[in-house]
């Protein structure tokens, strides 16, 4: 497996207003690789998007680290750097946001908002230089360079898109959030952006963060994914492993209300009672046992701890290794190809 | 589950429907001749890319467009003993008011918006029930509070007299379920009614529908852009792009043997989830061009890899059967046309 990029630790993040205090995130901890595609997913108002600003430090986390394996080799904490250090790494972790027609600024033209990240990270560039490297990016993502001299309002949403990813990559990050990236697209623009996201990772060697509601889209670019439950990273492994063979009673459930786009595919549905409960006002022991079918009296009182029940196939579930659940069908050519079938024999994963 | 019978009558048929805005740049066609119709108890699929007109052409079907909107051809809509054409109606006539809200009614993406935030959830749902239903206070009452049960709403006494910030998105998605259906339409609109919901509550509200629909052999025109949603939940698929419907099939039709260069593009760019395909996905180049000034062709022909030179930039294609069930607009599978 690939050296790891990026240890997330422990992260915790409380919002305070007069009134409440709501509990964001708690303690999401899970490793990622150089290279890899970690896909994020749960339902509105989980967390994901907290969880990427904190990662970037678009916010500050409560608590936690965010250990950063650094080009040359050394391991700092993102979260806790000094000023020095903090300005020499802060352009290696960017992010790409949900919308493209909001994020952009439309009284900046694509090339100032392209090459705004350079000015502020290099103000010493020269004007020829920061035109050369927001050209070579445009090429890169799409972007005919006639654009260049134009305003973001005249552009399509799979242009805006590429245009906020190109701000992203023009300062040559190691590592990307994408919160939302495509979810705001047409599907036939999503495909496009989609696939531009994959060749810049190979090209670039980037590694991303892929933050979605949408479970087939996460299946499609992740190599792993973490799925979470108000505030809490609740099952993490590899992708086909998480999809096939689900451990934790909230991921099965998320999985078997996907549609899926193939009239002669039946689902059977496992409809979850309730709905998502207040972040303010979290239930006792397991977040999500008001609305498990597998509830049992330990599950009201204590939180279970996320654990590695096998080749790297992260959970916190106190029924965990006794629970069959259901997960998506696979072909058998598509779990062989993937490496999980061998799993059970001869674990090819590295343990740590 | 085929649904198609020759013999009934069609509950609507939309016929060379055309809707024209004119803006300050000239005149936006953003519907430019759509014809469908829908049976009893069947479900049309209505999809395509982000303004396409799906939103104009059913809301042309209530006649709830913006009064800018100019609409031409027919919309035959049945009645037990006759056919009405809506667009002949008196804008606020009788007719109109009894057709809208009683025999067809609407759900739309955001429920929010679709409910005052100063009254009660009940006390609205409830004015279509004494409009549409019973002037009876006691009576009308029930009868909302019924439907607000059948739809899934817990505690509906106490739910009632609540006000829609009180609701959670899937919650009021249901409310406004409950509006729609109170009158038992024949005919039931639903324009992206999940696309806001998380997979779980989507999940949950489908099913509604689908239950309901049995329970009162309704017909749905659903709209979305959602490949998956509607492979679950339609009968029939119509393929809408800039303005035409290009493709019209059985649901299993349109996945297993589109035709279309557009639906087959469509269908392509979506990843199956439970293959593991980690191919690069299909894509069609470039976005849709705006529906303003456009010239004689084929709508699809700039990024359309199958097109024929000489033909779809010089004619538009008409539709084309290729058997009972299944339509196309395409110069690729209408070889007398090409010469014009
Ligand atoms: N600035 C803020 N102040 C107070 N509460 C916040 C703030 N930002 C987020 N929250 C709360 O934190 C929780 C997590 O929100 P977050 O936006 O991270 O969810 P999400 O998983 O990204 O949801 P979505 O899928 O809707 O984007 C929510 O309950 C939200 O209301
Ligand atoms: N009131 C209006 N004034 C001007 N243009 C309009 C108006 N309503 C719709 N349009 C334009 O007509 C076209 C079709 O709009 P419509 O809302 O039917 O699209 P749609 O297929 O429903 O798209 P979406 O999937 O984004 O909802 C769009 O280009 C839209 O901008
Ligand atoms: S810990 Fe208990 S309540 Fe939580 S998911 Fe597992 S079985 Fe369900
Ligand atoms: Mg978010
Ligand atoms: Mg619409």
């Amino acid at each position: 497996m690939a050296d790891t990029i990026l240890e997330v630790r422990n992260i915790t993040k409380c919002f305070n207003s007069k009134k409440v205090s709501v509990k964001a995130l708690t303690d999401v901890s899970f490793d990622i690789g150089k290279g890899e595609t970690i896909g994020i997913v749960g339902e509105s108002g989980c967390g994901k998007t907290t969880l990427g600003r904190c990662i970037v430090r678009a916010i500050e986390a409560t608590s936690g680290n965010v250990y950063y394996t650094t080009e040359d080799g050394r391991r700092v904490d993102f979260l806790k750097v000094s000023h020095t250090e903090m300005k020499k790494i802060r352009k290696d972790i960017q992010m790409i946001f949900q919308d493209p027609y909001s994020s952009l600024d439309p009284r900046m033209t694509v090339l100032d908002i392209i090459s705004e990240p350079l000015k502020a990270n290099f103000p010493k560039m020269s004007k020829a230089e920061l035109e050369a490297r927001v050209v070579e990016i445009a090429g890169k993502t799409g972007l005919n360079t006639s654009y260049l001299k134009r305003y973001p309002h005249a552009f399509s949403g799979g242009q805006r898109q590429r245009i906020g990813i190109a701000r992203a990559l023009v300062l040559h990050p190691k590592i990307i959030v994408c919160d939302e990236a495509v979810s705001a697209l047409d599907v036939s623009i999503q495909a496009q952006v989609i696939n531009l996201l994959k060749e810049l990772q190979r090209e670039m060697d980037l590694t991303y963060i892929f933050i979605s509601h949408d479970l087939s889209v996460v299946e499609y670019i992740s190599d792993r994914v973490g799925v979470m439950y108000l505030g809490r990273l609740v099952e993490y492994a590899d992708t086909v492993d998480l999809y096939s063979d689900p451990k934790h009673p909230y991921t099965e459930a998320l999985l078997s209300a996907v549609p899926v786009a193939d009239p002669d595919v039946v689902v059977e549905r496992l409809p979850l009672s309730g709905e998502i409960p207040n972040p303010a006002n979290p239930p006792t022991g397991c977040y999500f046992h008001p609305r498990c079918r597998y509830c049992i009296d330990q599950c009201r009182e204590t939180s279970p701890v996320l654990m590695d029940v096998g080749g790297g196939h992260f959970v916190a579930c106190h029924r965990a290794h006794e629970l069959k659940l259901k997960g998506i069908k696979y072909e058998a050519v598509a779990l062989e190809a993937a490496g999980t079938t061998s799993r059970d024999g001869c674990p090819e994963v590295d343990h740590e | 589950m085929d649904r198609r019978t020759e013999d009934r009558v069609p509950v609507v048929q939309v016929k060379n429907l055309t809707i024209d805005i004119p803006m300050d740049e000239g005149v936006l066609t953003p519907v430019r001749g759509v014809s469908f119709s829908i049976h009893e108890g069947e479900t049309l699929g209505l999809v395509g890319e982000s303004g396409c007109g799906k939103s104009l052409t059913s809301k042309a079907i209530l006649g709830i467009n913006d009064k800018k909107c100019r609409t031409g051809g027919e919309i035959l809509f049945s009645e037990a003993d006759h056919v009405l054409d809506l667009l002949k109606l008196k804008y606020g006539s009788e007719e109109i008011r009894k057709i809208r809200g009683e025999r067809a009614s609407m759900i739309f993406q955001e429920p929010m918006v679709a409910f005052h935030p100063m009254y009660t959830i009940g006390a609205q749902i409830n004015e279509c029930t004494r409009l549409h239903i019973t002037s009876d206070k006691v009576k009308s009452k029930e009868i909302t509070l019924d439907m607000m049960k059948r739809v899934g709403i817990a505690n509906a006494e106490k739910r009632y007299d609540q006000y829609p910030h009180e609701f959670s998105g899937g919650m009021l998605q249901r409310a406004l379920i409950a509006m729609a259906l109170v009158c038992r339409p024949a005919l039931l609109i639903a324009d992206e009614p999940t696309t806001a919901l998380d997979v779980t509550i989507q999940a949950q509200i489908l099913e509604l529908m689908k239950s309901l629909q049995k329970e009162f052999d309704m017909s749905i025109l659903f709209i979305t852009h959602d490949l998956g949603v509607v492979a679950n939940m339609c009968d029939r698929v119509a393929v809408m792009y800039l303005g035409k419907i290009v493709e019209e099939a059985s649901v299993r039709e349109i996945y297993k043997n589109p035709k279309h260069p557009y639906t087959k593009g469509l269908i392509g760019s979506v990843h199956k989830v439970g293959t593991h395909n980690q191919s690069k996905l299909f894509s069609i180049d470039g976005t849709v061009p705006l529906a303003l000034n456009l010239p004689k062709r084929c709508g699809f022909y700039e990024r359309c890899s199958s097109r024929i030179e000489g033909v779809c930039n010089r004619l538009e294609p008409g539709r084309t059967m290729l058997d009972d069930d299944h339509s196309v607009n395409c110069f690729l599978y209408d070889k007398e046309n090409i010469h014009g």
